[in-house]
């Protein structure tokens, strides 16, 4: 029933999906900025229309990659309520009963897993002078963003009640899992070699640095902001300066 | 200071762009501060500005690396601060070791008047969504293009005029700052710089190593790294 035209406009719009995001009902207008394209397909008659985008104001909030499996999905709901084979209130709670769970997926695959990674990669790189990192970031994170959205609009909306047997197959666990053992991993191969790196000219700086670090990671852990941290640094640092006669 | 408007205009349009990436247009990951920061030094300073821009944009990368922008949670505005920094530390005349030690210091400060940029922003389009839902009910329905384009714009708006005005301040102080600083404390600054950098790693460290269980492979990894520098 839906034109493979309206399904990329739909995809196109959904990279605006946080555009009207507001306090009271987070992404509603965003949701239903993106799935208009589809409603207007299927409700070509102006009070059919007009119920169905009101329907889609009620407050909605997921993560905005995941967003698109359940655009996707709720357009086959709407399809099937065209077709006359099922009610209109289920797209709502088939909604509300979604975007938690994918929110929560979301967050961890990508805000608090792959994000954090290319990112720590590029800032290493970065500190030693290369933009190579930045690059890679980019590169890598869109070669899996941009795929996610597309492929769960189209899951979304083929597989129509099958998405959540789909979504319970993904070990995202698993996954988030590994992302944290890299996050780690690229963190302390690049504090190792910071440390190293920096001391060279004096051995001694080994065993201060390392202190200053537990030190740091403990006052942060205990609630002290960096930005706190940051300016108290400057303010010891000319502190013995001064002391040492400048 | 080495300020013209052209180049404060020019500096404010591009960051409130990419600042769009942030949340409304994308999220390409393209404001991430590891990305602006070099992309912005680049357009604004070309090689000069490219370095500063690695140097904040690492900083500011490494300390808000733990943030997330979770439902109605307005985390620190890496984009706007990363951009405001690296226009000041190019834009200010003085010791590049101790400019950008500064710039990056008000650049933090001013992430918070950001953030409340972005909240007032954000109850603006409670506004523009009362009247699509209004608009709808009237039969109205192209004014819902036209409410997603005028939030687009707005925040476009929001961002650009705050760094605007944001780096005027910033460059004034910095410029103050640096052109009153004492030669000890120039000495200070100069000396505080590794640190910042260690500073930046522990916050790392503190928002990524969250688990027991992840000890190990971090101080093996630690290990391992201090090891391959040793031995080169």
């Amino acid at each position: 029933m839906m034109r493979w035209q309206d399904l990329l406009r739909v995809f196109v719009r959904s990279f605006s999906i946080q555009a009207l995001w507001n306090p009271e009902g987070l992404q509603n207008g965003g949701f239903l900025y993106v799935i208009s394209p589809a409603l207007n397909r299927l409700y070509p008659e102006r009070e059919e229309k007009k119920r169905a985008y009101i329907r889609h104001l009620e407050s909605f909030n997921t993560h905005p990659y995941m967003a698109n499996l359940i655009i996707g999905y709720t357009i086959s709901k709407e399809e099937q309520v065209k077709r006359g084979g099922g009610k209109e209130g289920e797209i709502s709670s088939i909604k509300r009963g979604m975007f938690g769970p994918l929110a929560v997926i979301g967050d961890t695959l990508f805000w608090a897993g792959l994000r954090p990674l290319l990112a720590l990669l590029a800032s290493i790189l970065a500190i030693y002078g290369s933009v190579l990192g930045g690059v890679i970031f980019l590169i890598l994170y869109n070669l899996i963003h941009i795929p996610t959205r597309f492929l769960g609009l189209i899951s979304g909306y083929r597989l129509g009640d099958g998405v959540v047997r789909w979504i319970k197959r993904l070990q995202f666990k698993r996954i988030s899992w590994h992302l944290k053992v890299s996050q780690v991993v690229v963190c302390g191969l690049g504090g190792g070699s910071f440390v190293c790196i920096d001391s060279e000219s004096s051995p001694l700086l080994v065993p201060l640095y390392l202190s200053l670090g537990v030190l740091f990671v403990l006052g942060i852990r205990r609630g002290i902001s960096p930005k706190v941290l940051f300016f108290s640094i400057i303010g010891i640092c000319i502190l013995v300066s001064s002391l040492l006669g400048g | 200071v080495i300020l013209e408007l052209k180049d404060i205009i020019v500096a404010s349009l591009f960051g409130g762009f990419i600042n769009l990436d942030t949340r409304v247009l994308f999220q390409m990951m393209v404001s991430r501060p590891v990305v602006t920061a070099p992309l912005v030094g680049l357009v604004i300073g070309g090689g000069e500005g490219l370095v500063a821009g690695l140097k904040i944009g690492a900083v500011l990368e490494l300390i808000w690396i733990k943030t997330l922008p979770i439902g109605a949670s307005i985390p620190a505005n890496a984009s706007l601060a990363s951009t405001l920094g690296v226009t000041t530390a190019l834009f200010t005349e003085g010791d590049r070791d101790v400019v950008w030690i500064v710039a990056l210091g008000l650049s933090l400060l001013f992430s918070s008047i950001f953030s409340f940029v972005d909240l007032k922003n954000r109850e603006l389009n409670n506004g523009l969504v009362r009247v699509i839902s209004s608009s709808i009910k009237g039969g109205r329905f192209w004014v819902l293009e036209g409410m997603n384009l005028v939030a687009i714009l707005t925040t476009f708006a929001f961002g650009s005029l705050s760094l605007f005005l944001s780096i005027i301040v910033s460059v004034w102080f910095c410029s103050v700052c640096v052109g009153v600083m004492p030669v000890y404390m120039k000495a200070g600054v100069l000396i505080a710089n590794p640190l910042v950098y260690l500073l930046a790693f522990g916050a790392a460290v503190e928002g990524l190593l969250n688990s027991k269980r992840l000890i190990p492979y971090f101080v093996a990894a630690f290990v391992a790294g201090g090891a391959a520098v040793l031995v080169r």
